[in-house]
């Protein structure tokens, strides 16, 4: 939401309450409208509307530069060579940008808050429980990480040659408010303006609403599924018609679209989007992917294990991030270094709070009483039969794509080493 | 029921028609002060073109009529 209404102020010169409240608008009304179908199908559209607007930026942006070669000379000279490398500088918190080791990225962004957001945020897994069977529902997480390693040519690339070719240098999001220069959230935008003119603005403008659009819409959407099929009708009322869930999805929409109205004005207290983002995934989404792993693949796990697992995990990632908040010098208790930048904190929360979370899952689950088998079945791995793809060509088979995919990444871990 | 295809070619063929247009237009009379960065590349109008052509592309491969 914030980053829709950024677009609007810094292309069309909107102000910025007026932004966010218009696009809130525009989302909420075609969700409640239209609900998880809707949803899916804008996303459709929008991937290739944001491709289509958002890919000249790196081509022209090259061009500008000088190419690949040029650029990555003008960013050592204008900033450090380390923004173009991927592990180069992770030997130590003081040798990268980030200020950041390699353990807080293998195991702090990769092994927790990545594979996390895979596994337990339900705008993902919504998606592929929509799969019509097995194969549809394997191939959908494997063609997105194929596109996944794409996204850095339209996100992180324009990032880059903004550095290198912006005259003006970017600030974090508090310093542009108290001065009025340009964050580094406004990247994207101010290159887009930079290369786009009548016609091509119109679409790139299109381009960077519509992505934002479709992720908003369908984390509204999944917050209302959630709500209304997991929690309400359960607990709260177990007896209502199809058009009283209907009626209360509806209405969680708009409640949904009301708190991303409120998480636009409380990103503005981060330096960039990324570091809000990163923050939240350590509070959430890393001692969930905790509980949900023990729970698919340990049959030993009980309800009350998981719940304090959770909520212990959960508190322990908000405390780190009060304690650094009211003693910034406590940054080098929580990353394990005195180098560490605020990107770190967010890694290393999010591998604390994954820990505990394990540590008093196990500990609470071997206390209290086991779940008999026959109610863990379809729930546990081990107690459920996973229907097979069938027999299939070696192409069509997602084991063979998925090969495929982990080459690539491979292989572009080692170009950019 | 008509495939989603179908309409991701429209939108691409609309989106590539109005950017060429405008380019066209462009190229036909040049503004004194683009206001962009590389505007002697023309960039509205190749990029326009290639928009379109796909989004015609798609359009006929998934036109309702081939699809029933």
């Amino acid at each position: 939401m914030f980053a829709m209404a950024k677009v609007m102020q810094i292309v069309l010169g909107w102000d910025i309450n007026f932004s966010i409240w218009v696009s809130s608008l525009t989302v909420a009304i075609y969700v409640t409208l239209g609900g998880l179908r809707s949803a899916i199908f804008n996303e459709v559209l929008q991937f290739f509307l944001i491709w289509a607007g958002a890919l000249l930026i790196p081509i022209l942006g090259l061009y500008e530069a000088g190419g690949w070669s040029n650029l990555k000379l003008q960013i050592a000279q204008r900033a450090s060579e380390q923004y173009v490398h991927l592990w180069a500088g992770l030997g130590s918190f003081s040798n990268n940008p980030m200020g950041i080791n390699w353990v807080g990225i293998v195991f702090g962004l990769g092994a927790i808050i990545s594979m996390g957001y895979w596994t337990t945020d339900f705008l993902v897994v919504q998606r592929i429980l929509a799969a019509k069977d097995i194969r549809s529902a394997e191939m959908a997480p494997i063609i997105g990480a194929g596109f996944k390693m794409l996204v850095p040519v339209i996100v992180i690339l324009p990032g880059l040659l903004g550095l290198a070719v912006l005259p003006e240098k970017l600030v974090p999001e508090s310093v542009a408010a108290a001065t009025g220069a340009h964050s580094y959230n406004d990247v994207l935008p101010l290159m887009l303006a930079r290369y786009c003119g009548p016609g091509l603005l119109g679409l790139g403008v299109t381009a960077l609403i519509a992505g934002f659009m479709s992720g908003m819409a369908g984390n509204v959407s999944a917050f209302t599924t959630v709500w209304t099929y997991d929690i309400y009708r359960p607990f709260f009322n177990s007896k209502g018609s199809d058009q009283h869930y209907v009626n209360m999805g509806r209405w969680t929409t708009v409640v949904g679209v009301l708190i991303s109205v409120g998480t636009a004005y409380l990103v503005m207290q981060f330096a960039s989007i990324m570091d809000y983002v990163q923050a939240l995934f350590s509070f959430f989404i890393a001692p969930l992917f905790g509980t949900v792993v023990l729970g698919m693949l340990w049959k030993r796990a009980t309800p009350a294990g998981g719940f304090w697992g959770l909520l212990c995990g959960s508190l322990s990632s908000i405390s780190m991030w009060v304690w650094v908040k009211v003693d910034p010098t406590a940054l080098r208790y929580v990353a394990l270094s005195p180098h560490a930048k605020g990107l770190a904190q967010d890694m290393y929360q999010a591998l604390w709070s994954f820990i505990v979370c394990v540590a008093v899952t196990v500990v609470v689950s071997l206390a209290t009483q086991p779940m008999p088998d026959a109610e863990m079945t379809g729930l546990v791995y081990g107690l459920t039969e996973v229907p097979s793809v069938g027999d299939l060509q070696l192409y069509q088979k997602p084991l063979f794509w998925a090969g495929v995919v982990l080459v690539i990444f491979v292989v572009l871990n080692i170009i950019f080493w | 029921m008509i495939s989603i295809w179908f309409f991701i070619g429209i939108s691409l063929a609309v989106n590539g028609a109005l950017i060429l247009a405008a380019g066209l237009y462009q190229l036909a009379n040049p503004p004194a002060n683009p206001g962009v960065v590389l505007f002697n590349l023309h960039a509205n109008v190749w990029w326009g073109a290639l928009l379109l052509v796909v989004g015609l592309v798609y359009c006929f491969k998934f036109a309702p009529t081939r699809q029933s």
